[in-house]
């Protein structure tokens, strides 16, 4: 199975994907959440 | 004792020594500046800087397979070898933001299952826990099974003296100097492994240039530098999300979040998330020396290849260094494992159904009690060789390739829905290991992440929930009122 070049370039490119839409996500929560917590700074969070 | 051995056993036992003994003394120094209860046994106060955040990362994240499976790869698929094992820095990469947002909402946090029960609640602590301890298990195996096997290949010296040594050494300068003991050694020992890897791979590189290395791998083995290898296509990719997998459920890191000072937090992972990735790139690029001039290296088995070059290169003297660059890397880890767990252990089982009344001196001495039956535990599972190491480990991968989503959903999103998110880790996990058995070990993390972040986000897109973020503050609460604060 693993000289399957098709079953390599299949994970391969959902690996990278998914590896990408979480970096993504992570960035855009990352910075929401910054933002949140420098609006309500001194508040009670 | 194994007559391939690449130090005499004599050398090899006199350097074990000296730095057993240098740990403890480390660990006993150490011990004796904490006096804040579990705030500064386990946390080392709550406050630790940038300096040591990154290094008790990084050498803690370094590995006895970091130092020798990388190696291995690179010899066995190539370039893909060495790129996808740099991916496995991702993990903490991709977890500094988490730290950060983690430190912000529980202040006063314990362990990883805190968040779990709080965020979810019990339906999808149990499938969590479940995961956590059989990785933290599988993962303190690996990590006896490969203390014997580095030192019998190393220095001829028996199976169970490595597994002893390291187990019981760094039990002991654990147990001694608690969360500021360990960060300090690991401190020490991160310095150790990224020194003497540049010696040797100075000595490589000035020996055979890199053109030189090239032409040598182009001739012999042409598919190592062939980017569509299938076998390194599969690897590729599992690796990162292996290693996201690893990090975000596992309470070691955790730990050190909680123990870092909120400003270093994020710095700190990323930080050590690309120091890191330069420990199996250069421990790969010095393979590809063994690749390009395989008469100048004789390799006995492939998880050897670095200690082959580098005693090859430097005589005695390359083996020594490679023998305390792996030495501290078993022991960074396994202090941090150690902790790790047992305080998971105590805070998760111990408190809530052994002894909820348990106040702060009493989980101390449970944590160090836990730490101590977990080396004795370790020694005897790991007491006969069974199984391939790595192996083990990427059948660990399946499981916690599928915690990832429902940590990040949960720290993030407040409409995650905790059934959502347990039938991811569920779901999950049983996908990555229908994959392992039946089609690769390589492919297991990666379908058991990509299975469940599609499970936890459209089940709580289907049925969204609303969280109060307050609530996540009550970790640790109750256990620092009774806390002497510093």
């Amino acid at each position: 199975m693993e000289d399957s070049f098709a079953l390599g370039v299949t994970m391969f490119m959902i690996g990278m994907v998914a590896t990408l839409i979480t970096a993504v996500t992570i960035v855009i929560a990352h910075r929401r959440s910054e933002r949140w917590f420098a609006e309500h700074e001194g508040t009670d969070s | 004792m194994s007559e391939d051995a690449f130090l005499d056993p004599l050398v090899g036992a006199a350097i074990m020594v000296v730095f057993s003994l240098l740990w403890i003394g480390l660990g006993v120094h150490w011990g004796r500046t904490n006096s804040e209860g579990t705030k500064g046994y386990l946390f080392a106060g709550r406050n630790v800087g940038l300096a040591l955040v990154t290094a008790t990362l990084m050498a803690t994240w370094v590995t006895g397979n970091t130092v020798l499976a990388a190696p291995e790869q690179a010899y066995k698929i190539g370039v893909w070898g060495v790129i996808g094992y740099c991916f496995a820095g991702f993990g903490l990469l991709a977890f500094a933001p988490l730290a950060l947002r983690i430190r912000r909402l529980m202040p006063n946090g314990f362990t990883s299952g805190d968040f779990m029960r709080l965020r979810y609640g019990r339906g999808a602590w149990v499938p969590f826990m479940a995961i956590s301890v059989f990785y933290f298990l599988a993962f303190l195996i690996t990590l006896g099974m490969g203390a014997g096997l580095l030192v019998e290949a190393l220095t001829g010296l028996d199976y169970h003296v490595g597994l002893l040594t390291v187990m019981i050494v760094t039990t002991i300068y654990t147990l001694l100097g608690g969360m500021r003991g360990v960060i300090g050694m690991d401190f020490i020992q991160a310095m150790i492994i990224l020194g003497l890897l540049i010696v040797v791979a100075f000595m490589a590189l000035t020996t055979y240039s890199p053109a030189e290395i090239q032409a040598g791998v182009i001739e012999n083995k042409p598919g190592h530098l062939d980017l569509l290898l299938p076998a390194g296509l599969l690897y590729a990719w599992n690796t990162g999300l292996f290693s996201m997998g690893e990090v975000f459920h596992s309470n070691i890191w955790w730990m050190r979040a909680y123990s870092s000072r909120p400003s270093v937090n994020l710095k700190g992972f990323i930080v050590s998330g690309v120091a890191w990735m330069t420990v199996p790139l250069v421990a790969g690029v010095v393979t590809l020396v063994a690749i390009a001039f395989p008469g100048d290296f004789d390799i006995p088995q492939v998880n050897m290849v670095l200690p082959v070059v580098a005693s090859t290169l430097l005589g005695p003297l390359g083996a020594a260094l490679i023998f305390i660059v792996v030495f501290a890397a078993l022991a960074s880890t396994g202090s941090g494992l150690l902790t790790a767990t047992a305080t998971l252990l105590a805070q998760d089982f111990y408190r809530p159904f052994v002894n909820p009344e348990a106040d702060d001196e009493t989980m101390k001495q449970t944590v160090r009690r836990l730490i101590a039956v977990l080396c004795v535990l370790t020694i005897a599972l790991a007491w006969v060789y069974v199984t391939s190491m790595y192996g083990l480990l990427l059948f660990a991968g399946a499981l916690v390739g599928s915690t990832v989503w429902p940590v990040l959903c949960g720290l993030y999103w407040d409409k995650t829905n905790p059934v959502a998110a347990s039938a991811g880790m569920v779901l999950g996990s049983a996908s990555g290991l229908v994959f392992y058995f039946a089609v690769s070990s390589f492919g297991a993390a990666l379908t058991g992440f990509v299975v469940s972040a599609l499970v936890t986000v459209l089940g709580s897109r289907a049925k969204p929930q609303d969280f109060d973020w307050k609530i996540l503050a009550y970790a640790g609460h109750e256990r620092t009122s009774a806390m002497k604060e510093g």
